[in-house]
């Protein structure tokens, strides 16, 4: 039986950026709701501090992500 | 009842979901559907979710709870319960002169064309004095600067009870010193009985509204 080794799946890296951003995102959004069950004045920091800088991080390498990507075109003579 | 709040959680809690769900199965934005979806997901509802967010959090910073939130307040929070009418607050608190859920804000912001900007500056400062700075007695809090009576004056200016009030025109210029900041409300010993937090240890509370 010949040695056959199977390709293991490359993630192309535009969609590990993309996954990176709805992590970012994700995780925003966590300590958005987190900050909006309680009115004081450590859950506007929180909002303020955590959740927007990680939210915008995650949309800012979303839009990276997208406008760095060059498809693969066929090249015709 | 749906309250904005709430809404606004379960628009976040859903866009939270769907970014979840596109962590978990990135591959979904090899197709068309799946690109659109992540950019709505990524981008739209997220700029969306902060944007409400920011309103709500700013809303909330305005409300006499969150200012009572931070245990040096308390007595101020205290003192619009006195039962005693020449406590500026407390007659204001009590009779719905300001809102009661917005009474701190309603007079300590700055009616001014940057006013409430000022006042969230103000806050912010407020919030880093009582995390990291030295939090003083209640007693020895005062204001940055004396209270201006332009915040007095954007309620009471032509009201009938003010104008015609002969206290205030005791001098035939009293009313315009007044309305141009010469003389203070709070300071010239006329509504100089505010919070005095320093002597609620003998006052007696109002019971209503707690």
């Amino acid at each position: 039986m010949p040695n056959e080794t199977r390709p293991s799946p490359v993630v192309p890296i535009v969609e590990k950026r993309v996954r990176l951003a709805a992590v970012l995102i994700c995780l925003g959004m966590l300590v958005q709701i987190i900050t909006l069950l309680r009115i004081h004045p450590l859950a506007f920091m929180a909002f303020i501090l955590i959740a927007c800088p990680l939210v915008l991080a995650g949309i800012l390498l979303y839009l990276y992500s997208i406008v760095s990507h060059q498809p693969q075109t066929r090249m015709t003579p | 009842m749906a309250t904005p709040a709430l809404l606004e959680t379960l628009f976040v809690a859903i866009a939270l979901v769907l970014a979840a769900l596109l962590a978990a199965r990135v591959e979904l934005t090899r197709v068309r559907g799946g690109k659109i979806l992540a950019f709505v997901v990524l981008f739209i509802a997220p700029v969306l979710a902060v944007a409400f967010g920011y309103s709500e959090h700013m809303q909330r910073a305005e409300s006499t709870q969150f200012c009572l939130s931070c245990h040096v307040m308390h007595d101020f929070g205290a003192s619009l319960y006195v039962d005693d009418p020449s406590y500026i607050p407390a007659k204001h608190f009590q009779n719905n002169l300001v809102p009661r859920d917005h009474a701190c804000y309603t007079c300590h912001t700055d009616y001014t064309m940057f006013g409430t900007v000022h006042s969230k500056l103000r806050g912010l400062r407020h919030v880093y004095v009582q995390y990291l700075g030295k939090i003083p007695a209640p007693a020895d809090i005062k204001l940055y600067t004396p209270f201006n009576n332009r915040e007095c004056l954007h309620c009471h200016a032509g009201m009938r009870a003010f104008e015609e009030e002969a206290k205030h025109s005791k001098t035939p210029d009293m009313m315009k010193q007044i309305v141009s900041n010469q003389m203070s409300c709070t300071t010239s010993k006329c509504h100089d009985t505010v919070h005095d937090v320093g002597t609620l240890k003998d006052a007696t509370f109002w019971k209503g509204a707690q």
